[in-house]
């Protein structure tokens, strides 16, 4: 056998090839295309700066919250502002966190909207092995999500049986492969390979929206514009059922009034940790609840119980009835270009609010 | 269990470890027979059963034939025993539900229907492999060729040695059995650094290069009618692309992990695609295969011993029934005429001159002539298999519905080409396996990362482990 220490050097030489090799390889890693994604990230490479307020959530704020309307609102009542829609469609709670991060390690913006701060750890898609959900998979963040895997007490009905079927038959452990096994991908770049040549020479699909539409609209994209099948498929559904729509909001207000036990359902040290995020930078925060087809007792009680400061809450009929009217919605979780008007200029005057209080509180 | 799954690496690492840990040789040869048969048995341990009949009844008939010597006749009695064993098994399991659909085909064609049932058999994984290898030995002995193994635990092992077991090299126990005798010497055996690298480059070849283009493949495949020609082009070419990639990628683990073992399994590819004629490529594809039927079918049947003709109906059989080797459909039996033909050819003043042709040159025809095959290899029936011989010899344009080839497989297609005569010029492997210990392990962890992002998402089967 050869001594220890020739084996050490060869075990430290393979070691430094590859994270040398795999550094290079991680760089040239693109964005995933998604919904939006890989647009705006490449928009605010150039010019993070450019913008002092960020809206950053889901499709409920990418569809629904106009920044033009956002400034307009807020100039009327002295708040000059430049503001970015960081909505992305399909924004999951930890992505959400890693697209904050990677946000606040490039600008300093003067405030930062997010978006129910869920951390739910459950991944949803059919094919998880998606570039999107990789991307995200960075040490830190899996390991956060599989803290949070704690607070879930059920499997997503659709992968139930599935995961029921595996050698070990414990969910949580499946959901935990399944973290483990994007993280390992992440880090190794494993199967990014054509993605990144085409990127570097320029092929695949061009990036949605447009740098055209992002600069002129700052993120916002009208619902209906560009419609893909899966929302056309929502919006017929939605116009073809339209009178279930009133039990579905009295739905929405029950959910509301229910209250859950934090300490077993929801993740606080997450919560605590974003905080602090913001806090490093010197970032101040909204959070807020978007006018989506579910009520959100958690949300409730977290607001409630002062965790959630200052929180603008539209997922409430009783207090936000006008952006839960049929006629202002594409389908039960989106709103349609007049009902984002709708929603942007209530938020713009909340948010005034909220800054004018900021502002005589010092 | 595939050599490229996840859960390949623990198990190696776990039966690497305990083999060179084993004091006893007897010890290690359990070790490897219990590991081997856990290996098949991922894969369904119901088929582990003919593994070991297969390993009983050779070893049994080995013993008789070899207890036999001097009487031939009785030799031969045992040796026909042990040929409708494992010819029976596999036939059985392999050829069954083809033979009674042709049947049935053929007897209704002369108006005396014959009605077999068609039993859907799941062929066992591996099965024409090691039928192969069970087979030499008990051909090996009556021919007086090598004498039975020294005990049981040997034979099991070279039947079952799970590196080869399921997709080859075909391993011929004459070569196999006389390691088996000998303790294995980590320092005397093990070549670390080659075993490295033939793994890494079967890996990159499966993971990355096969399962990379197999989509260009499938897409043609899927509806070669409607293809243009170059489409039809890229089509077959990627498939030739894949099934190297895919099947030499395999033999090259297999030999890798079997040498970090302490054993030689004989080479099974050598640049194939550099060859320049349809003879040569057949020297240098699936070599351990096309030895197996030169030593055991056409040399018995008499081999270029004979007038020319003879010669020729020799070659066109063996071939015929190669064809038949990798699956039973008469797309594989023209698929192996095909070839026998241009063998022929080529021995004729016909396509003699081909040999003397420029290398790149004579490899761009053996290439294209095996492309045109994999026409009739992949297809599923012959109508397609025409179809798709049509677009490629004959312009077509694209039809409505057909694939369209994406705009980056020519220039993939040509690259691959380029990288497969730049490593094979440039020796880069063996290049590679001379660096200082310290320089090789620090661009062998380079050259994993480098390759890992080319890992296909969506790994294609094996395409072997159909035969």
């Amino acid at each position: 056998m050869p001594p220890l220490s020739q084996i050490a050097s060869v075990l430290l030489a393979a070691l430094a090839g590859f994270t040398l090799a795999n550094r290079a390889v991680v760089a040239l890693r693109p964005w995933p295309s998604e919904v939006g994604l890989a647009a705006k990230v490449e928009h605010l490479r150039a010019d993070a700066g450019a913008y002092d307020v960020y809206v950053i959530g889901s499709s409920a704020t990418y569809y629904g919250l106009r920044p033009r309307t956002l400034e307009r609102t807020l100039s009327e009542r002295g708040h000059q502002v430049r503001v970015f829609n960081l909505g992305v469609g399909g924004m999951g709670s930890y992505e959400q966190v890693h697209l904050t991060r990677w946000l606040l390690a490039r600008a300093r913006p003067a405030l930062v909207c997010y978006e129910e701060p869920r951390f739910d750890p459950l991944l949803w898609y059919p094919e998880i092995k998606n570039p999107r959900y990789v991307h995200w998979h960075d040490v830190r963040t899996t390991l956060a999500a599989l803290r949070g895997l704690r607070f879930v007490k059920a499997p997503p009905p659709y992968k139930a049986e599935a995961y029921a079927a595996t050698w070990h038959g414990d969910w949580k452990v499946a959901v935990a492969l399944e973290h483990l096994t994007l993280c390992g991908m992440q880090i190794t770049a494993l199967g990014d390979g054509p993605r990144s040549v085409g990127r570097l020479f320029g092929l695949g699909a061009p990036l949605a929206p447009s740098p055209a539409q992002l600069a002129a609209e700052a993120g916002w994209v009208d619902i209906a514009a560009e419609p893909d099948a899966g929302a056309l498929r929502q919006n017929e559904r939605f116009r073809a059922e339209a009178q279930a729509w009133d039990s579905k909001v009295a739905e929405i207000r029950a959910q509301n009034e229910q209250r859950v036990d934090l300490a077993a359902t929801f993740d606080l040290q997450a919560l605590a940790e974003l905080e602090a995020l913001f806090a490093a930078h010197g970032v101040p925060v909204v959070w807020y609840a978007t006018p989506r087809a579910t009520g959100d007792p958690t949300l409730a009680t977290l607001a409630e119980a002062g965790r959630l400061r200052p929180y603008l809450a539209y997922n409430r009929p009783d207090l936000a009835p006008e952006l839960f009217e049929a006629a202002v919605r594409w389908d039960p979780n989106h709103l349609d270009a007049s009902g984002a008007e709708r929603f942007s200029e209530r938020f713009g005057r909340d948010l005034a609010a909220v800054l004018d209080a900021a502002r005589a509180g010092g | 269990m595939l050599f490229v799954e996840l859960r390949f690496l623990p198990f190696f690492a776990v039966v690497l470890a305990v083999h060179w840990a084993l004091r006893g040789h007897s010890a290690r040869k359990l070790w490897l027979l219990a590991a081997s048969y856990v290996f098949y048995g991922a894969w369904d341990a119901r088929f582990l059963g003919l593994i070991v009949a297969s390993t009983v009844l050779d070893g049994f008939v080995g013993a008789r034939i070899h207890a036999a010597r001097g009487r031939r006749h009785t030799q031969r009695l045992w040796l026909l025993l042990s040929l409708a064993g494992n010819l029976g098994v596999l036939g059985f399991y392999k050829y069954w539900d083809f033979f009674a659909e042709s049947a049935a085909h053929f007897s209704a064609q002369l108006g005396l229907p014959i009605a077999l049932p068609v039993l859907n058999l799941i062929l066992p994984v591996g099965i024409s492999f090691y039928t192969f290898q069970t087979l030499s030995y008990s051909l090996d002995i009556y021919r007086g060729e090598l004498a039975p193994a020294r005990s049981p635990l040997d034979l099991a092992l070279f039947v079952a040695f799970f590196p080869q077991l399921v997709a080859g090299p075909i391993v011929l126990a004459r070569e196999f059995l006389p390691q088996l005798y000998e303790d294995r010497r980590f320092a005397r055996d093990v070549h670390v650094r080659r075993a490295l690298v033939l793994f890494f480059f079967g890996f990159v070849k499966k993971s990355c290069v096969a399962d990379q283009v197999a989509p260009l493949a499938d897409a043609v495949f899927a509806a070669p009618g409607g293809v243009s020609t170059a489409d039809a082009w890229v089509g077959l070419l990627a498939f030739v692309v894949q099934i190297y990639g895919d099947f030499s990628g395999y033999s090259d683990m297999a030999i890798a992990c079997a040498l970090l073992l302490g054993y030689r399994l004989p080479q099974n590819f050598a640049h194939p695609y550099l060859s320049r004629s349809v003879g040569e490529f057949w020297t240098r594809w699936h070599i351990t295969l096309g030895r197996w039927f030169r030593d055991y079918l056409y040399i018995p049947l008499g081999g270029n011993r004979g007038s020319a003709l003879r010669t020729r109906a020799n070659l066109m059989l063996t071939m015929a029934v190669s064809g038949l080797w990798h699956g039973a459909n008469w797309t594989m039996v023209v698929w192996g005429l095909f070839h026998g033909l241009f063998l022929v050819l080529e021995r004729s003043p016909v396509l003699g001159w081909i040999t003397r042709l420029p290398a790149a040159l004579g490899a761009v025809y053996a290439t294209g002539v095996w492309a045109l095959s994999m026409a009739w290899f992949r297809a599923t029936d012959a109508g397609a298999a025409l179809a798709l011989s049509g677009r490629a010899l004959w312009p077509h344009a694209t039809e409505s519905g057909g694939a369209t080839a994406p705009a980056w497989a020519w220039p993939v297609l040509l690259g691959l080409a380029v990288a497969h005569v730049g490593l094979h010029r440039s020796r880069f492997v063996e290049r590679w396996e001379r660096l200082p210990a310290t320089a090789f392990a620090f661009t062998y962890g380079a050259a994993v990362a480098l390759a890992l992002p080319w890992i296909s998402t969506r790994p294609a089967p094996y395409l072997y482990f159909a035969f």
